[in-house]
């Protein structure tokens, strides 16, 4: 769980450099993340993790804090 | 009839929402979709049987994609071991994909055949034109549309692809998905809804009360102001110079382009609040379609701001399905062997970013002015984010932080100017008219029309002019105080009543007294209703 979650923290501040992405309360609502980032996040994961990714699952709530991307990747491959 | 006509404010509304309240609550939805098929048949006749067509696939591919997922799981065997599970859960995707795909491709087909049949004869006669072969048309031209064609095939399209998607069961009942699909006020322009948002809404029968009936009143008067003082205004100024563009250059170009920027946004978000206030009189919320775009401190964000529901539907039914497909996989890989860092992981949308500024152009309108318009705005943002930590670098190299207020405003002009740009291929006849507009800007100053009052001579006089600037002043105002926590309306309705009454006549009076109709002026259309 905290692999997953160190690993998607170092994703993340590889896309989107300078940005404290522990610290940001909402990272969609903040508008860190758009449609174009979270793509680019998913391509990560997806390698990262080898697991697949649906437009289904392209919501806010999967990707509003580093936790919750943390918790969507972990819950893909359980 | 459009929705900022005196017919509509003072005949059509009042009186449909009269009867909406006046009717049991139960039944109030059928008021709803009599008085949008009434609005409808006012407004295009016989077409209006294309939108019932529309609603029938629509409903019938919905239902028919449920049945496939039910029949599946209904033909599970008692002994199915999990492997088996997932391939019978597989195969009934595959077959309500295909049910899907049917449903929408065929309100796709209706768009396509009267909205772009005429462009691709035209286009295809050109070609054979150009090879030396006999055209095959012979100049067709372009098929009539029912009112609102390419709001409301969105919506069917949408509708029928969450189902297949699973985001909410099929609607069994034909009346409420007819009135989701016709419903009048966002019929015209929009906003874009989506079933799952609006379908209960219509289902309550609640009528506006208290400080929703107020909020409704609001969004009204504040809309027809944005429409009547400020675009009708500018409206002959604008239209003088783009015709006869040839005859004007310098400053004068750049004034009339910057005042059709200004002359659009307040239409459209003009008719898109009366559209919103119309509908919360009957107690339906629509999307808001604006978020103070031009305080966007890049083109990106600027489309998160303007036409947020045409945005908000191409990122979910083109967006991300693109970026997530196999072709965009492909593209992924291969980008991730031969690139590296930010072009590698930016070439992964390149994809989904061309699919989305073609769609988003070419829906605007048949030519393929829009579909370059579409594709100006795929550059700006695939280039600035392909050069975005280029510009990094430089910020740091100078030592300049980019949040700081100098820059961030710097970021803003330059949003504004770029979208001028894109306004400007957006209203011009043809891509040649746009170049020479363009190149006419570095002619001369071209002051001449403007000192000699000759510009002022075609509809839109000085005070004309005066008084469509002060109005849009007070957008500007209104969009700025919109910024602060609670907005313009936490501002006036959490007060006391003369505060609230104070704003109200007074956008009444500003309406009535400085508004673009009667003697001397002719209505305008509403220029997203022609979309």
């Amino acid at each position: 769980m905290e692999d997953t979650k160190q690993q998607v923290k170092e994703i993340l501040e590889r896309l989107v450099p300078g940005v404290d992405v522990e610290g940001t309360p909402d990272l969609v609502k903040a508008g860190v993340i758009d449609s174009m980032v979270s793509i680019m996040l998913v391509n990560e994961l997806e390698d990262a993790f080898d697991i697949e990714v649906t437009p289904l699952d392209m919501v806010p709530e999967n990707f509003s804090s580093v936790q919750a991307i943390a918790d969507f990747v972990d819950g893909q491959l359980a | 009839m459009s929705l900022s006509s005196w017919s509509y404010l003072l005949a059509f509304l009042p009186a449909t929402v009269l009867a909406y309240a006046l009717c049991p609550r139960r039944a109030r939805w059928a008021v709803v979709l009599a008085a949008s098929y009434c609005f409808l048949w006012l407004s295009s006749g016989w077409l209006v049987l294309y939108v019932a067509l529309a609603t029938l696939v629509t409903y019938g591919s919905a239902l028919w994609v449920q049945g496939v997922f039910r029949r599946g799981e209904q033909a599970a065997p008692a002994d199915e071991t999990r492997r088996q599970a997932r391939e019978r859960r597989r195969a009934t995707k595959r077959r309500a994909r295909r049910v899907m795909l049917v449903g929408v491709l065929a309100d796709l087909a209706v768009l396509v055949a009267l909205k772009y049949g005429g462009m691709l004869a035209s286009s295809l006669d050109a070609l054979r034109g150009a090879l030396g072969m006999q055209p095959l048309f012979g100049g067709a031209s372009a098929a009539a549309m029912p009112l609102g064609i390419s709001f409301y095939t969105l919506m069917c399209m949408g509708y029928v692809i969450d189902v297949y998607r699973g985001k909410y069961e099929a609607c069994r009942n034909l009346g409420t998905v007819a009135t989701f699909v016709a419903f009048f006020p966002h019929l015209t322009e929009g906003p874009i809804g989506t079933f799952d948002a609006l379908a209960p809404q219509l289902r309550a029968g609640r009528v506006a009360r208290g400080r929703a009936l107020t909020r409704a009143t609001y969004l009204i008067l504040w809309g027809l102001f944005k429409k009547l003082v400020v675009a009708d205004r500018l409206n002959p100024l604008v239209g003088e110079v783009f015709a006869n563009h040839a005859s004007y250059q310098g400053l004068v170009v750049v004034l009339a382009a910057v005042l059709y920027t200004v002359q659009l946004y307040a239409d459209f978000s003009g008719v898109v609040d009366v559209a919103r206030g119309s509908a919360e009189l009957m107690g339906v919320s629509l999307a808001p379609n604006f978020c103070q775009p031009f305080f966007s401190h890049d083109v990106n964000e600027f489309w998160r701001r303007w036409h947020m529901t045409l945005g908000a539907w191409l990122k979910e039914y083109v967006f991300f399905p693109v970026s997530l497909s196999g072709a965009t996989r492909r593209v992924t890989t291969w980008a991730h062997a031969h690139l590296r860092g930010n072009a590698a992981r930016v070439a992964s949308t390149l994809l989904a970013l061309l699919a989305v500024w073609s769609a988003c152009g070419i829906w605007h309108g048949a030519s393929w002015k829009y579909l370059v318009y579409g594709l100006y705005y795929f550059a700006l943002v695939f280039l600035g984010m392909l050069l975005e930590p280029a510009f990094a670098r430089l910020a740091s190299a100078l030592g300049q932080d980019r949040r700081a207020p100098l820059w961030r405003g710097v970021a803003v002009a330059r949003t504004c100017l770029l979208v001028v740009v894109g306004m400007t291929l957006f209203r011009a006849d043809t891509l040649a008219d746009f170049g020479q507009m363009v190149a006419s800007v570095f002619a001369g100053a071209g002051l001449g029309p403007l000192a000699s009052g000759e510009l002022f001579a075609h509809g839109c006089d000085l005070l004309d002019l005066r008084v469509a600037l002060a109005g849009a002043a007070v957008m500007l105002a209104f969009d700025v105080l919109q910024r602060r926590p609670g907005g313009v309306s936490g501002l006036v309705l959490d007060h006391g009543t003369p505060l609230r009454w104070a704003a109200g006549v007074g956008l009444l009076c500003a309406v009535v007294v400085f508004g673009a109709y009667g003697v001397g002026y002719s209505p305008v259309a509403s220029i997203y209703a022609g979309f």
